[in-house]
């Protein structure tokens, strides 16, 4: 009697013993897997950060440029008022690599002038009937494009007027 | 079976325990590691900004984010090829580029504010982050000379004198072993300090400097140092050029203009872990930004002076001509360290300078529009 009841008793008290091992198991597969949930979820956002870092960090280069174009006195008379004499002498004596020495590679800068119809771009021999320059040259096939305009002051020096016009910075990769 | 299963749950526990420990642990490490570093770069980014701003607005600012981690290793380093960096030397978190000049000195809390060279026909803006600093002077001749040295220094140095400045920037004197506080037994702020100097010698003379100074910034101005604590100043001869030393370094630092003087008594002696002391670093950054930048204003406004002067009215026209002239003895190259080459740069600048001043006299160039 004794023996029957515990043969009928050791089966079940194996089986219990598998399933709390089973359950244990699953539970630290559980635990396991939310910890990787949480870690993917950690780096992730790392990532988008860092994404969102770099793209606000273009932007911020752009704002950058402009200001401190703005702020120099090679292409301005003093109060972000760009000077029209020094902007054509800028294209005629300066290279780009001089201006990136500067301000780092892959940036263009045009400067427009709203009191002529159109745009004529300032040559030397143009000077003073044009109304753009342009301060590196434009790259067509360039990517990851990012552009501002801004509103700024060019100060005409042979008609001794001051227009409005428009200053277009854009970086790119 | 009992038996059996409980060894095999405690192992199994054990065991993907401490791996699970183990692995968060090492994981948070990194985590907050990163973080950290992000930090960094985001106060020195962000201090990037304010420089910027400061130097666009003129607005001066307080920073104080430096407080938060120790960025005393960090300067702002040019080389020929790239825009400069903030270079930290005890940190991973380095090589932040920085367009705007900047003469930088770190500090827990630093005050920014904007200076200039004016060259009349051009100008170089920068602005100053300095930490709260006491400026001690040790003029140990008697002379205008000398004390024309602290007055330029001092006017090219911001002031924090504002109510809302957390950072002060004051001054005071050294005579032998005397501090000597000469605004009412307190450092000067820079006005006072300036209304002192504006007195002129009087003939004063100062024993050299023997005084503890603790963490202030000994400058002494003498024709001759010998044996120096600080920086040591040898007043300018006719051209506005000198030589100026620092203790602990063999080189001789000339200087050129009051911007040479800041970045070496802002700099001070302390010397990071390849034996540069701030004071060098300050001043190769100001000067390999400064050369460049003068060549190539001194070729634009050339440029500028001979496109513009067939346009001027007539007596304008030379005046364009002959500036376009000294302006192209500027050279595109310039070694700051040669005293030869700084002569002959001064020369050319000042005689730039006194044509622009005619060309503002004929009513050529808009005075309001003057530098």
């Amino acid at each position: 009697m004794d023996c029957k009841i515990l043969g009928a008793r050791f089966p079940s008290v194996q089986r219990k013993g598998q399933s709390e091992i089973m359950e244990y198991i699953l539970m630290v597969v559980f635990i396991v897997a939310a910890i990787i949930a949480i870690i993917i979820f950690l780096t992730w956002w790392n990532l988008q950060q860092f994404q969102m870092d770099a793209f606000k960090n273009r932007q911020d280069r752009v704002v950058g440029i402009g200001q401190y174009i703005m702020g120099d006195y090679m292409f301005t008379n003093g109060d972000s008022v760009f000077d029209d004499a020094k902007l054509t002498a800028i294209n005629a004596s300066m290279s780009c690599d001089d201006l990136q020495k500067i301000l780092g590679t892959n940036w263009y800068v045009k400067i427009k002038a709203l009191d002529m119809a159109g745009e004529k771009p300032c040559k030397w021999n143009d000077y003073p009937d044009c109304n753009v320059w342009s301060i590196c040259t434009y790259k067509e096939n360039a990517k990851d494009r990012l552009g501002q305009n801004f509103p700024v002051n060019v100060y005409r020096k042979v008609s001794d007027k001051t227009a409005l016009g428009v200053l277009y910075v854009e970086v790119y990769s | 079976m009992q038996a059996v299963h409980r060894i095999f749950q405690m192992i199994f526990g054990v065991i993907v325990s401490v791996t699970i420990l183990y692995f968060l642990i090492t994981y948070s490490g990194d985590y907050a590691a990163v973080q950290k570093d992000r930090q960094r770069g985001e106060i020195l980014v962000s201090f990037t900004h304010e420089a910027r701003s400061v130097y666009v607005t003129g607005i001066s600012t307080n920073f104080t984010y430096f407080s938060k981690y120790d960025f005393s290793s960090c300067f702002v380093n040019a080389t020929q090829r790239s825009i400069p960096q903030i270079i930290c030397l005890d940190s991973k978190v380095s090589g932040i580029p920085i367009e705007t000049p900047v003469i930088f000195k770190p500090g827990q809390q630093v005050y920014i504010g904007r200076d200039s060279l004016d060259y009349g026909w051009w100008s170089f803006g920068v602005a100053e982050a300095i930490p709260s600093t006491t400026f001690v002077f040790n003029p140990l001749e008697s002379t205008n000379e000398g004390w024309d040295v602290m007055t330029n220094l001092v006017q090219h140095i911001p002031d924090t004198s504002d109510d809302w400045s957390v950072v002060k920037v004051r001054f005071a004197f050294c005579d032998g072993p005397q501090i000597l506080y000469v605004c009412g037994g307190r450092p000067c702020d820079k006005s006072d300090f300036l209304s002192i100097l504006s007195s002129g010698p009087l003939g004063a003379s100062f024993s050299p400097c023997t005084a503890d100074i603790g963490g202030k910034n000994l400058v002494t101005i003498s024709a001759s140092c010998g044996s120096i604590r600080g920086i040591c100043i040898n007043p300018p001869n006719s051209k506005g050029v000198g030589n100026a030393f620092v203790e602990g370094s063999a080189k001789t630092y000339v200087y050129k203009d009051p911007l040479d003087l800041v970045a070496l008594s802002v700099g001070g002696v302390e010397k990071d872990d390849f034996g540069r002391t701030e004071a060098e670093k300050i001043y190769e950054y100001k000067n390999s930004l400064l050369m460049p930048r003068i060549s190539l204003a001194a070729q634009v406004m050339s440029k500028r002076s001979v496109l513009i002067a067939g346009d001027s009215p007539s007596d304008c026209g030379p005046v364009y001509i002959e500036l376009a002239q000294v302006l192209d003895k500027i050279p595109s190259s310039i070694d700051y360290t040669s005293i030869s080459e700084m002569y002959d740069l001064n020369d050319n600048l000042n005689e730039a300078k006194q044509i622009y001043q005619t060309l503002l006299d004929l009513g050529c160039e808009r005075v309001e529009y003057g530098l």
